[in-house]
């Protein structure tokens, strides 16, 4: 079954996306998940879904203050109100014509294409490449939670994948940060709770 | 500096000193009105019979009439929660400004409907009508912000009578509110407009056709300004030694003060009708009433004025449902109670600068495209609008 896209495009640059969707959407992608987002020209970017940010504004603000809050209006204030869950998501590859590549896409999505939760099988597709060159997207910004982002997007993989391709991914990681054994300690211990 | 403050300073020392002896004066006048309310709490029949000699003697007398409850009434609603359905209305307006590059105006009304304990969704509905040629005149030239306020009211109340329609027509049972913000008697200049004459009797028609499908319709007053009580408890002040009486004894006082010790969070006032110049105009079902409620807490009141037509007022369960409703919506807004499907209707309604601005440019696209030459704003407005001056 085609999976339904859970929001559109807000903004975007080279390197990221972010991207509005309903809160009422129980379907909505979590934190680490893998993302899609096909373009016009044939184009899929890849990503993971980094930060959830839900804003407030003062009417919300105001209700929180209420001794209960009725069900009509949590209903209306999630489905009615202009308020979307805004999901950052990282760019970790691209494909084009059936050929995966670990960079990045040759130009990001532009305002409003639509974004879809990666199916298991797509996820296999992409993870099984090569040897997870497209983790060094995850150090590249110290601003990332790259150790939990690592574990939660680590903990899909195994999932969708055979086994053993998780441990390529560990190898992997040892091979990015060998230089930096204080943050390697970090990553795999955040690792070791997923796997 | 926009405002010469060192000629205000002392101005601004006289207000607060005299703030004080005002407060001082309007205490005391408060404990009188209190006093004759409790008085006169279960005279209604000798309080009716003032307010039409008050009436016979000037037409234009303006104030409370009690209907049959006694003047000290507080009483809560006795409601559950039961099924009903919440229109509520809210409208804004862009008037025509000459000064822009094209002249248009713009009624927007923003329903919010929301189901009440059927596990339904909230709903948002937004009207929007363009006022351009013909429409932006009236007989004394270009219409007034007064006359396209007065076309908004009209507005929402034909909106709502259609829309209560649209519930019936679908079998809709369960009782439906229609509130708008503010009083329902409209106040609008000039009356002696034919323009007005037809939008008031329009707004009547919609009054009665909300009052043939039942519709729990009221208006709602936050923290009101008005003195209605207290004027009709100005009729009932004695005459001094010489046969005479002040004209306003207590002047100042409002009912919010009036009823802001009588009411426990909740509870309603007794229902008044309203005597106004205005008032042979809502006749029969539609006559105008009106009730104070406590929406507030215990340690804060907050007092509103809630407007009924008669259909409303002589309804027991209908006026009771009505109280309870508004009750709880206002609490659903927390420590700022107030109902909830107004502010919402409110935030659909609202006109902002952008908008303008967009609508403006929309506009001029379209004329351009049939052959007109670019539009420019005047001279005046453009001036206002030019750099802001950073430093003398």
């Amino acid at each position: 079954m085609e999976p339904i896209a859970f929001g559109r495009l807000l903004r975007s640059n080279t390197t990221a996306c972010v991207v509005g969707c309903s809160v009422s959407q129980t379907d909505a992608p979590t934190f680490g998940q893998m993302v899609r987002i096909p373009l016009e020209d044939g184009v899929t970017v890849y990503g993971l879904v980094y930060d959830i940010h839900i804003d407030d504004d003062g009417l919300v603000r105001q209700i929180v203050t209420a001794p209960s809050v009725k069900p009509e209006v949590i209903e209306d204030n999630r489905r009615n109100r202009n308020m979307p869950v805004e999901m950052s998501v990282l760019f970790i590859g691209y494909a084009q014509a059936d050929h995966f590549s670990y960079a990045l896409p040759p130009r990001p999505p532009l305002s409003l294409d639509a974004i879809y939760p990666c199916m298991p099988d797509e996820v296999l597709s992409f993870t099984s490449l090569g040897r997870f060159g497209y983790l060094r997207h995850l150090f590249r910004s110290p601003d990332l939670p790259a150790d939990d982002l690592l574990a939660a997007h680590l903990a899909q993989v195994q999932q969708s994948s055979p086994a053993g391709l998780d441990e390529a991914a560990v190898s992997e990681v040892i091979a990015l940060l060998k230089d930096d054994y204080t943050r390697l300690t970090t990553v795999l211990k955040a690792v070791s709770d997923v796997m | 500096m926009p405002v010469n403050y060192l000629a205000l300073a002392a101005e601004i020392k006289k207000l607060g000193a005299q703030s004080i002896q005002r407060s001082t004066t309007l205490s005391g006048k408060l404990d009188q009105c209190r006093s004759l309310l409790r008085q006169y709490a279960s005279q209604v029949i000798l309080l009716q019979q003032k307010v039409e000699e008050a009436v016979a003697s000037d037409s234009g007398t303006r104030c409370a009439k009690p209907c049959s409850e006694d003047l000290d009434t507080h009483k809560a609603a006795s409601a559950d929660d039961d099924l009903c359905t919440v229109l509520a209305a809210d409208g804004s307006q862009l008037t025509p400004n000459p000064h822009e590059p094209v002249l248009f105006g713009l009624v927007n009304v923003g329903i919010f409907r929301m189901p009440l304990n059927a596990g339904g969704i909230p709903e948002e509905i937004i009207k929007s009508e363009l006022l351009y040629d013909e429409a932006l005149y009236s007989s004394g030239g270009l219409i007034s912000e007064d006359f396209i306020a007065l076309r908004r009211d009209v507005s929402e109340r034909e909106i709502m009578a259609e829309l209560v329609r649209q519930e019936r027509d679908r079998g809709e049972a369960a009782p439906i509110l229609t509130l708008t913000d503010g009083p329902l008697e409209l106040y609008h200049e000039p009356r002696m407009d034919e323009h007005f004459k037809v939008m008031f009797n329009d707004y009547l028609a919609a009054l009665d056709e909300l009052s043939l499908m039942r519709a729990i319709t009221a208006g709602y007053v936050d923290r009101p300004r008005a003195d209605l009580v207290v004027r009709l408890l100005e009729l009932m002040v004695p005459e001094d030694a010489n046969g005479t009486s002040a004209e306003r004894p207590f002047a100042g006082v409002t009912d919010l003060s009036l009823f802001s010790d009588l009411l426990a969070p909740g509870e309603r006032s007794a229902v008044f009708e309203l005597q106004s110049s205005s008032a042979k105009s809502y006749s029969g079902q539609k006559a105008l009433h009106f009730f104070y409620l406590n929406v507030g807490r215990a340690e804060k009141p907050a007092i509103a004025r809630v407007e009924i037509p008669a259909w409303v007022a002589r309804d027991p369960i209908s006026l009771d449902l009505l109280q309870h409703v508004l009750v709880d919506q206002a609490h659903a807004l927390g420590s700022r109670p107030y109902p909830y499907p107004l502010l919402r209707a409110h935030e659909i309604a609202v006109v902002k600068l952008e908008d303008r601005d967009q609508l403006t440019r929309r506009i001029e696209q379209e004329l351009l495209l049939q052959g007109f030459d670019p539009f420019e704003k005047s001279n005046k407005e453009s001036g206002k609008e030019s750099e802001p001056r950073t430093r003398i």
